[in-house]
């Protein structure tokens, strides 16, 4: 799968080098989390990489995002948008879901493969505007289908009810449908290191599983601290398993021993997480006996 | 990849009356111009007769699946006429031209041509080199264009030395005048056709060139302005 930078500093490497390309990604927040900021800046990768960019806002009138990207120090938003190559769309919830039922299929099958970004800010209205959820999984469904043919879609999420808890019916739906999912938790009583990252799925892809420390840094927008997996992933246990296959190579299928060798290769450290190389070439063993 | 996604998005997000359908809308004897994005296609092909699929979208704002549709609609029900150019089709009112005509309305239609046409209006005798100058086209492409407006007798040309002079010839004007006999044939053809529909038909302006109607049924009412001399429109 082709990776597409985030544009969001320090995050790249947690999702193995960026989002994949035509996927879709939930952002989820409470508010002032930096939902919009992270939206902005992933548009702004796209844009500077020659991608057109669609923020369609449900909230914030256009004239306020733009404010906050200049003041994030993106000035050149405005020459951006005198070209068309940046659309911003005002509209409400209803509206939305009216295009999605409407005119969505119509719109796709004009623009597939646009390879476009489109931010969706927040989508939260949209599933407010349908009650029965089972019509807000098709509306969903259809949305998360559709336009991810059209390009890579980016939508964001409030975070209502209990900090954490991102069961809430506002989130539930769209988490299981999008391909990845990033929770931006930020608690604002609790002083400058409340705000942490969380990678909670990205499918497809390998992806840190840590809290990740963030700020917010005027002109630079979401910067995201690494830890330890901002540096090249080790591949010291790839090598022990290299050697543990290679002596058990007669006791398993051809095929599997080949698959295996390849997959090792590219295995790192991070991955195993907690589980040895050992433990892990005996369940591979148990499961070829 | 395509440009322009976002502002079809927005179009599309954001034209709240415009949706390719109606549920109310039944082929059961109402009109076909109840519709607003068809009446507006019409009202275009009006103006523009021999326009392709994409100068209609690109006009009129609508996604080519819509457009295609509503065309499809307009030509069953035998408003409009297609015709092959090449890979492509144009379309125009029934009733409107001659198919002789096609071509010259074509070729009119497309920007860069139109632009060299009315360049020579502008100053008779230009040649290549002053065409391509004024109106920033490639060489190749006004050479192109010269050849074919020649070809179809839009425009003459002449060697001078080491230039040759392009001139209008009279053809549009001629066509303009012929053309009023078909005029008053095509607007007696839309009312009739609309009065063999049932539907209440009434002409609110009536000049030389254009036919304003109200057209009601069943409280549904539609006012079209129809352009009927492509000849004196083409080049507006």
């Amino acid at each position: 799968m082709k990776k597409i930078k985030t544009g969001v500093f320090g995050l790249n490497p947690l999702l193995d080098g960026g989002i994949n390309e035509n996927s879709t990604t939930a952002v989820i927040g409470g508010s002032g989390a930096g939902k919009t900021t992270f939206a902005i800046q992933f548009i702004r990768k796209g844009l500077e990489s020659g991608q057109e960019g669609i923020f369609v806002s449900l909230d914030e009138n256009k004239e306020q995002i733009i404010r906050e990207a200049v003041e994030m120090g993106w000035e050149e938003i405005m020459e951006y948008l005198k070209d068309d190559l940046l659309v911003f769309i005002d509209a409400s919830g209803k509206d939305f879901s009216n295009f999605i039922r409407k005119e969505l299929h119509t719109f796709v099958s004009d623009w597939k493969k646009a390879g476009a970004r489109i931010a969706i800010d927040p989508l939260t209205p949209v599933i407010w505007s349908v009650q029965d959820n089972y019509e807000q999984r098709e509306l969903i469904t259809m949305l998360l289908k559709q336009t991810r043919k059209v390009g890579t879609v980016l939508c964001t999420l409030e975070e209502h009810g209990t900090e954490g808890n991102l069961s809430g019916h506002e989130t539930i739906i769209p988490m299981y449908l999008a391909d990845c999912v990033i929770h931006l938790r930020y608690k604002a009583m609790e002083g400058s290191n409340s705000r942490m990252l969380k990678i909670v799925k990205c499918r497809n892809s390998w992806h840190s599983e840590e809290f990740h420390p963030y700020r917010i840094i005027s002109g630079l927008g979401l910067v995201v601290k690494q830890g330890d997996f901002g540096k090249t992933r080790k591949k010291e246990s790839a090598q022990e398993l290299m050697k543990e296959l290679e002596k058990n190579a007669g006791n398993l299928p051809k095929n599997a021993f080949q698959k295996l060798k390849e997959t090792f290769k590219e295995l790192s450290d991070a991955e195993l997480g907690n589980i040895t190389y050992a433990e892990l070439m005996r369940y591979i063993m148990e499961e070829y006996s | 990849m395509p440009r322009g996604v976002g502002k079809a998005l927005e179009r599309a997000i954001t034209t709240k009356e415009r949706g390719m359908f109606h549920k109310e809308e039944v082929r059961d004897g109402k009109s076909e111009f109840m519709n607003i994005n068809r009446k507006e296609i019409f009202q275009y092909l009006c103006l523009h007769p021999c326009s392709y699929t994409s100068m209609i979208c690109k006009a009129l704002g609508l996604s080519l699946h819509t457009t295609n549709w509503h065309l499809r609609r307009l030509v069953e029900s035998e408003y409009i006429s297609k015709i092959a150019q090449g890979k492509n089709s144009v379309y125009y009112p029934a009733e409107m031209i001659a198919v002789s005509d096609v071509p010259i309305l074509e070729i009119l239609n497309n920007e860069k041509a139109r632009a060299i046409y009315v360049a020579i209006a502008e100053k008779s005798g230009s040649f290549q080199g002053e065409i391509c100058k004024i109106l920033g086209l490639q060489h190749q492409a006004v050479i192109w264009y010269t050849k074919k407006l020649e070809s179809l007798g839009l425009i003459s040309s002449l060697e001078d030395g080491k230039y040759r002079r392009y001139y209008l010839t009279e053809l549009l004007n001629r066509k303009k005048e012929e053309n009023a006999m078909r005029m008053k044939l095509f607007r007696d053809w839309i009312v009739k056709r609309f009065q063999r529909e049932m539907l209440s038909t009434t002409i609110l302006r009536l000049t030389e060139d254009k036919i304003v109607l109200r057209i009601e049924k069943g409280g549904s009412k539609a006012v079209l302005t129809l352009h009927t001399n492509p000849f004196v429109t083409v080049l507006s």
